[in-house]
């Protein structure tokens, strides 16, 4: 804890561009430009031995994503599914669902929650799979980590290329059961469990959590209906 | 047009410095009904004009649109980061409008963007934010969608700054603008087709990422939460971490038999059984 300041200052690397040989326009400009740059070249410090692991998890999901969205050739149920598998062993989905609950989680009974857990886990893994497999361009830097509070590392990527080019993605981790595993998303400032806590609290104030719980059920059940379509008929 | 962005300034203190509420949307079931009517409006014209446009139009014309307005929108940005007092995002986005303008052909190519020239974002509502104004209710404008008092008269701000429309007649101004989002709605077909379909209560929804990503721009930190401390303890800490201990809950409780995840549950599983009744072997 005494180190978190220097921790937090020499990590935090701030990935502005340095490249210059492209500048090629006028003396002035560049000139403009190497005094802007400048700090960011200068920013170069040790990384934390803290911050290392997470990272490299988040360096090596991010290869093992893009190398999925690759294989155009594959239907893209399989694509999806794939990164569905990746995205159960990444994410801490019991702490994850015990954040968007807040206070509300003391309510449920040990069946509720194991419940809650489970669809809630199945809910974002979907719709982690189904969104990320419409981007195929783009490349993910991982351009900073920083240690929070408690223990908890953020690890900063920026996408670089499509249509999201420059959108800014943190994944909030935590080391639980000596496995690090991300327990937030930060989408542009806007946290994901914070997204999902709003809505589940608007849920529970109108309603009760069996409502939360059959709204949670009936979302995956139509999800799956429109990606199955042939199993659905099949079954009835 | 320094008096008129000041005189917006001093009311903007005024109107939101004393309506700050706690509650950041006092004016819900107002915001609600005009949502639902943006939405309608959505639905039955917008959206249907968008998928005609994403239809007529390839992906690279509505990049090189997209480009334009965000060209045509630098000088805003421009006068904020002056506004803001921040020498090197006036520097950077100088170097963009040039390449910008120049080599990439009126701002339909982001030439900027390719030689690493950062994109900075700002307004008149981050201004305000930026020199302690606080956000002030949410606020859902018919039509515009939505804001906070703060930023809805930042808005207004920024159109009445925006050059070009010094020089062309208010009717060619809304043309324009009508473009820029039609566009841009065309290219967000899908994403806000499915934010739509996975909301729980999408009001809320967008209401929770507005004032998030608007807190973040104006803390110029889009790349993280930008909390108070005892906002992240309450949104990322427990009350009591030993109940968590207790409850025994596991990943292995909640795997799904699913292809893939199936048999990394398994294997999860496996190491558990296989190591515990070892360690309690040695215990006696």
């Amino acid at each position: 804890m005494i180190s978190d300041e220097k921790l937090d200052r020499g990590d935090r690397t701030d990935g502005r561009p340095a490249r210059r040989r492209s500048l090629t326009g006028s003396m002035l400009l560049l000139v403009w430009a190497a005094w802007i740059a400048g700090p960011a070249l200068a920013a170069d410090e040790e990384e934390p031995r803290i911050t290392a692991e997470p990272r490299a998890i988040i360096e090596d999901t991010a290869g093992r994503v893009v190398a999925v969205l690759a294989q155009k050739d594959r239907p893209a149920e399989e694509r999806v599914a794939e990164i569905e598998a990746i995205a159960y062993e990444i994410f801490d989905f019991a702490t994850m669902s015990r954040l968007v609950l807040a206070r509300s989680w003391r309510k449920l009974d040990r069946e509720q929650r194991v419940e809650f857990v489970r669809e809630f886990k199945r809910h974002l893994s979907r719709t982690y799979g189904t969104r990320l497999d419409r981007y195929d361009q783009e490349r993910v830097d991982v351009y900073a980590a920083q240690l929070e509070p408690r223990d908890d590392v953020s690890i900063r990527t920026r996408i670089v290329g499509g249509q999201f080019d420059g959108a800014e993605i943190s994944y909030r981790l935590r080391k639980r059961n000596e496995q690090w595993r991300i327990i937030d998303v930060v989408i542009e400032g806007v946290s994901l469990v914070s997204n999902y806590r709003s809505q589940f609290a608007e849920v529970l104030n109108s309603g009760t959590i069996d409502d939360l719980l059959s709204r949670l059920r009936d979302k995956n059940f139509e999800v799956e209906e429109e990606e199955k379509p042939s199993e659905a008929r099949a079954q009835r | 047009m320094l008096a008129r962005s000041l005189t917006i300034w001093s009311l903007a203190w005024l109107a939101v410095g004393c309506a700050t509420p706690r509650e950041p949307d006092p004016w819900e079931p107002m915001n609600r009904r005009v949502f639902a009517f943006n939405e309608a409006v959505d639905r039955h014209a917008l959206e249907p004009v968008a998928r005609g446009w994403d239809f007529l139009l390839p992906e690279v014309a509505q990049t090189g649109i997209q480009n334009f307005f965000d060209n045509l929108g630098m000088p805003v940005i421009l006068l904020n980061d002056v506004l803001q007092a921040k020498p090197r995002a006036v520097g950077w986005d100088l170097l963009r409008i040039f390449y910008n303008t120049t080599f990439g052909l009126g701002g339909f190519i982001d030439v900027a963007t390719r030689v690493e020239i950062p994109r900075n974002d700002e307004d008149f509502g981050q201004t305000l934010g930026y020199w302690g104004v606080p956000p002030g209710p949410y606020l859902v404008v018919p039509l515009l969608g939505p804001y906070t008092l703060r930023d809805g008269a930042g808005g207004v701000a920024d159109a009445f700054s925006a050059p070009h429309s010094w020089f062309i007649p208010i009717w060619a101004s809304v043309g324009l603008t009508s473009v820029d989002l039609l566009n841009l709605r065309a290219i967000f077909l899908e994403e806000i087709a499915e934010n739509r379909a996975d909301a729980f209560d999408y009001y809320v929804f967008v209401r929770n990422a507005y004032l998030q990503n608007r807190r973040a721009r104006v803390a110029d930190r889009t790349d993280s939460t930008v909390l108070e401390q005892d906002e992240a303890e309450d949104l990322y800490y427990f009350d009591d971490e030993e109940e968590w201990e207790d409850e025994g809950l596991e990943s292995g409780d909640y795997d799904l038999e699913e292809p893939g995840a199936g048999a990394d549950a398994e294997a999860q599983e496996g190491d558990r059984v296989g190591s515990e009744p070892g360690e309690e072997e040695v215990a006696p």
